[in-house]
């Protein structure tokens, strides 16, 4: 790298970097700092989501992961990661926006009590920080084998990326993070582009790609350049491409930091046609980063650390300048998940567990001040996971979410859609976990149990079927001594037509007797009511194209069409 | 509750400084050219479009100032 490379890196983020320190600051009330005050547009929340959700880790993990995986990883971000959006933003964050919620374990402890809210915290910071962890490592990556920089200094400048994340969102809050976000996401998508346009014309194309692939081994191309084209033994391809979908769905659904977003958006309508730009601003960038590991390798088929591709391939194939640009758009995507991670985590710990635990009565200012406090800590709890991530950073990251994360969604799931007793969540989650680490344990081990109940792909399925299935039954129990479920109960907490009002926000305030006279109860009552529509809607109704739910159908059938005829 | 003359100055910073952003970008760009050639016609493209994007942002500034 030269030094016109690096001031493009330093240009290109210290700019974003330096516009979030002073266009954003001052935001003193809790309002304005966890949630933008909900004054979001779409397009800008849409652009955040996509740039949380794909991070530095992704670049070189997800061509580390489509090196061994192929196209099969596809199947997660065009469609996995998209049905996930939509699921979200059409039904179960529904509830959380009209009841006032800050956070989705917040909205868990009034479906399902504080057991789930506190496993919900739990979850995602372990899901989170791991994500802290592939950053950080892909970033060192990067600059130690693009860069030629030594280890100690590319720690080193890890470590500074990750504190001037801090320093911005520290001083605006969830505003600044969504805004820089959406900048750094045009950063992102060039990178994506660059690097690939450049490999692929080289490469000669998909011909081309076919032709060396197979020169190296001939069934590679039929594993590689088909999304049903990976499975381990005793795995159908179709559980493996139902695992990386399920994965991703999860992902939006139990991620409080992409929840915040969305909740910080201006109506209900903006959150859904976001969930649309988050899903085609993905599908194009992602479909840049998995097709490069088949072509990493045709071009590099013997490394040892699949992880290495990336890299190895900017700094084969791109010039002066272009290796700068490109390294920005990654530096930018590591950017725009610390700030995410940092604002997202922040308020849970705030909201789940300072602010309802601990400390129940202090003053406004006093819990965005500890909101700002807890930012570094949190970023700083992803280095522990480094020394975990040599062995591949997808890997190892499917493994734990099929494991601990899916048993979350699964229960948001189940609250959102269905009538289950209260009782019954922790049923759920508890059920989901013990099957869950149980499988892990037996896989590191090597005990003797069957590959249906160790492997990871098995444990995406099994995670959905037992905590589901298990919350049914308990609530039938439930049922027997205290009868149905009664609609004061869940009034407001599962998914309706019911529009937002005043009345909803008494109740969500009062519901709670251990709220009452705290900081929660008092932010639960005040917090405006935000209307379905920005605009003002015409007699007739809207027309198609203004309808979120025609603009979800045609994206969901395209990637259908894409991934299970043509790619198949 | 921002009054409409403080929004309408960070509007005009907004534009102002993405212009500068973005030029720069540009420059750097160009400048790279002189390393290597290697791949030139890509960087005088991507240069291109971000010195569009810069003018357009500094004629808005411009004309609102």
């Amino acid at each position: 790298m030269t030094l016109i490379d690096w001031l493009l890196v330093l240009v290109i983020n210290g700019g974003i970097v330096l516009y979030g320190i002073i266009v954003f600051r001052g935001q003193r009330e809790s309002f304005d700092w966890y949630l933008a005050a909900k004054s979001m547009p779409w397009w800008i929340v849409g652009l955040s989501a996509f740039s949380t959700a794909v991070d530095s880790g992704d670049y070189v993990a997800i061509v580390g992961g489509s090196y061994t995986l192929g196209l099969s990883q596809l199947s997660q971000w065009w469609l996995g990661i998209s049905v996930g959006w939509f699921v979200l933003s059409f039904f179960a964050i529904v509830p959380m926006y009209r009841s006032g919620v800050f956070t989705n374990a917040e909205w868990l402890e009034f479906r399902f009590g504080p057991a789930a809210r506190f496993l919900a915290v739990l979850i995602n910071i372990q899901s989170r920080t791991n994500v802290l962890g592939n950053i950080f490592f892909s970033t060192f990556l990067v600059l130690n084998i693009v860069a030629d920089i030594e280890q100690v200094w590319s720690w080193l400048i890890v470590v500074a990326v990750a504190f001037t994340a801090i320093v911005y969102i520290v001083r605006g809050g969830l505003k600044a993070g969504v805004v820089t976000d959406a900048l750094q996401s045009v950063c992102m998508i060039v990178a994506a582009f660059v690097l690939w346009g450049v490999v692929w014309v080289k490469a000669g194309g998909w011909t081309g790609l076919n032709q060396k692939l197979a020169a190296i081994d001939a069934n590679l191309p039929e594993t590689l350049l088909h999304v049903g084209g990976y499975s381990p033994p005793g795995v159908p391809p179709l559980l493996v491409v139902f695992g990386l979908i399920v994965v991703l769905t999860m992902y939006v659904l139990i991620n409080q930091y992409e929840t915040i977003r969305f909740l910080g958006a201006r109506s209900e309508w903006d959150f859904k046609m976001a969930a649309l730009v988050a899903s085609v601003a993905t599908a194009i960038c992602l479909w840049f980063n998995v097709s490069l590991g088949p072509l990493a390798r045709a071009d590099f088929p013997t490394l040892e650390m699949s992880d290495q591709a990336y890299p190895l391939m900017l700094k084969s194939y791109l010039p002066t300048g272009l290796i700068g640009l490109v390294l920005a758009g990654l530096v930018a995507g590591g950017y725009s998940t610390f700030d995410s991670i940092g604002i997202g985590i922040s308020s849970l710990f705030v909201r789940d567990i300072y602010a309802r635990f601990i400390v129940k009565n202090g003053s406004d200012a006093h819990y965005t001040r500890v909101g700002r406090i807890t930012v570094p800590f949190i970023i700083l709890l992803g280095f522990l996971y480094v020394p975990f991530l040599k062995g591949g950073m997808v890997l190892f990251y499917l493994r734990l979410a099929g494991a601990i994360q899916v048993p979350l969604m699964t229960v948001i799931l189940m609250g959102v859609f269905t009538r289950v007793h209260r009782g019954t969540g922790i049923v759920g989650l508890t059920i989901g976990l013990v099957y869950g680490i149980s499988a892990i344990i037996a896989d590191a081990k090597g005990w003797a149990l069957p590959v249906w109940y160790t492997n990871t792909w098995w444990a995406y399925l099994w995670n959905l079927i037992l905590p589901a299935v298990s919350m049914l039954i308990a609530s039938k129990v439930i049922e027997l001594s205290r009868g149905p479920v009664k609609e004061e109960e869940i009034k407001g907490l599962v998914y309706s037509q019911d529009e937002a009002t005043v009345e909803l926000r008494e109740l969500m305030a009062t519901r709670l007797k251990v709220l009452e006279g705290t900081w929660l109860q008092k932010t639960l009552r005040d917090a405006p009511i935000r209307p379905r529509y920005p605009f003002k809607v015409p007699e007739t109704g809207l027309r198609w194209f203004q309808r979120p739910g025609v603009w979800a159908i045609i994206y969901l059938a395209i990637a259908c069409y894409l991934l299970f005829v043509l790619l198949w | 509750m921002e009054n409409s003359g403080d929004t309408k100055k960070a509007k005009q910073f907004e534009r102002l400084y993405t212009a500068i952003l973005v030029l720069l970008v540009a420059i750097l760009l160009l400048i790279s050219i002189l390393y290597t050639s290697h791949l030139w016609l890509v960087k005088v493209v991507i240069a291109g479009i971000l010195i569009g994007v810069g003018v357009f942002f500094a004629q808005k500034y411009l004309r609102e100032r």
